[in-house]
């Protein structure tokens, strides 16, 4: 619990230091590329519900964290 | 006690920075005034994936943790978002796994059992609406799945708010999962063991924050917050004792919190080059700590044709309840031999390849009964290894065909 703490602290001040950045639509020529997209490919789907299954640590990254067997 | 006090204070300092940072700037504040989230386009878009998987070990859960944990898995899904307005939309995720699982057909040691091989089918409904002014986005959510012996209704709720020129972005997703499972149990335990329910309720909350950084340079955080309730452990998996010699079937306590943390940064450096990284860190109250790092390195080959190694890294600490054949004591009131729930690190690494030509694939002009066409948009594949230290090896090949229809 405590390294979570931390680990939200650091990310808050992260974003607290790049909160006022502003790019503008016609400059997003490379943060709107398909591999620049932030979350898991879509492809990504099976590993991450097969990794769901095979480790007891899961979520935060778009995978299913609740429901499902996941027993096979 | 005295420590997360200060932990919580600084939390909230950080918070309220934040807040004067976005006030501040008057530039932002002006820019917001003409700045309008985009309005959805006519297009559909549909994706196809399909997965084969295999995996082998020699730690199977049904056999108290010894034994194979062959399984064999299809898997096919299809992913369509349907504008309906420049405001609304509806999309689909649906699709079906067939799995083929030596570890389950062990349930039953004298005859195959239902489960060795089965289908699991799933779907989930949702519908979108953006205020576009606001720059905000509402959802909803609706889905099933089933298989032989397990069946699961979920509904969720999402909000969404862009800002900042569409810079910064929030989304809050809340989902219940209602699952219930026909308890089977292994076949010489029958009539000596039993649980009070099939019953397992499950409760996601989770914030996902987005933030652009510069051009090339963008990072996203993902908190969520697990609660589990009811029937989590699986009624076929046995445990043995060393002080005893009858097995008993896996107890797990009947409820478990869960809550993983996740930074992605993703990285433009040059025209030919993406960088892609995860970092996860995951704790429960089964005692399970683990942490997660992904590496992506995406080489942009030509205009159409992207090639990406990646490796993934994972370790955790055991679940408190675990320990391996033969270890437990029968006095003990919770017991898994489960080795997904055990110490270990795995380490998965692979290939994506994906071809998307500027103009499609394939293209086929005016569809029967409409104006619009259809345009098979992109291919990719992906194929890798997973090895856990536990011994279990498995591989896999996934395909996906990115669609269109204007």
């Amino acid at each position: 619990m405590k390294q979570l703490l931390k680990l939200g602290q650091f990310i808050l001040f992260a974003f607290s230091m790049s909160s006022c950045m502003s790019v503008k639509a016609y400059q997003k020529m490379y943060l709107n590329d398909a591999e620049m997209e932030l979350a898991s490919k879509k492809i990504e789907v099976f590993e991450t519900n097969f990794a769901t299954y095979r480790e007891g640590a899961a979520g935060a990254n778009g995978g299913k964290v609740g429901g499902g067997c996941g027993c096979n | 006690m005295k420590f997360y006090y200060r932990q919580v204070l600084v939390t909230i300092l950080l918070l309220s920075t934040m807040g004067r940072a976005q006030a501040q700037d008057p530039t932002a504040t002006a820019q917001k005034k003409g700045y309008q989230m985009k309005p959805n386009t006519k297009e559909i878009e549909a994706n196809f994936l399909s997965s084969y998987y295999d995996q082998n070990g020699n730690n199977g859960a049904v056999t108290g943790g010894i034994g194979t944990e062959q399984l064999t898995d299809i898997a096919n899904v299809f992913i369509v978002n349907v504008p309906l307005d420049s405001v609304n939309s509806i999309g689909f995720y649906g699709g079906a796994d067939f799995y083929s699982s030596a570890s389950t057909d062990n349930i039953d040691n004298f005859s195959s059992s239902a489960s060795s091989n089965d289908t699991r089918i799933f779907a989930t409904v949702s519908y979108n609406r953006k205020n576009l002014s606001r720059g905000e986005t509402y959802g909803i959510r609706a889905g099933f799945s089933n298989e032989y012996d397990y069946a699961s209704l979920s509904a969720g709720l999402s909000y969404t708010k862009e800002w900042n020129q569409g810079n910064s972005e929030i989304n809050i997703t809340g989902q219940a999962f209602f699952d219930n499972w026909l308890i089977i149990y292994p076949y010489e335990l029958r009539g000596d063991v039993s649980l009070p329910s099939g019953n397992r309720k499950s409760y996601n909350g989770q914030v996902n924050f987005s933030q652009v950084i510069n051009k090339r340079l963008q990072m996203g955080v993902s908190a969520e917050f697990v609660k589990m309730t009811g029937l989590l452990s699986t009624p076929f998996h046995r445990v043995y004792f060393r002080d005893v010699t009858t097995p008993d079937i896996e107890r797990l306590p009947d409820h478990r919190l869960k809550i993983p943390i996740g930074l992605r940064l993703n990285y433009y450096p040059i025209d030919f080059l993406v960088l892609r990284s995860y970092y996860r860190y995951y704790w429960d109250d089964f005692g399970i700590i683990g942490n997660t790092v992904e590496l992506e390195t995406s080489f942009k080959l030509s205009t159409s044709l992207t090639v990406g190694p990646f490796y993934r890294y994972h370790n955790q600490s055991g679940a408190k309840y675990f320990a391996a054949y033969e270890t437990h004591l029968s006095s003990e009131i919770f017991y898994t031999s489960d080795y997904d729930l055990s110490t270990f690190d795995s380490h998965k690494y692979g290939l994506t390849l994906r071809y998307s030509p500027l103009f499609g694939l394939l293209r086929a002009k005016k569809l029967p009964l409409t104006k619009r066409s259809f345009m098979l948009k992109y291919i990719e594949t992906r194929m890798g290894n997973y090895q856990r230290s536990t011994q279990l090896d498995a591989y896999f090949i996934s395909l996906n065909l990115g669609m269109s229809v204007k």
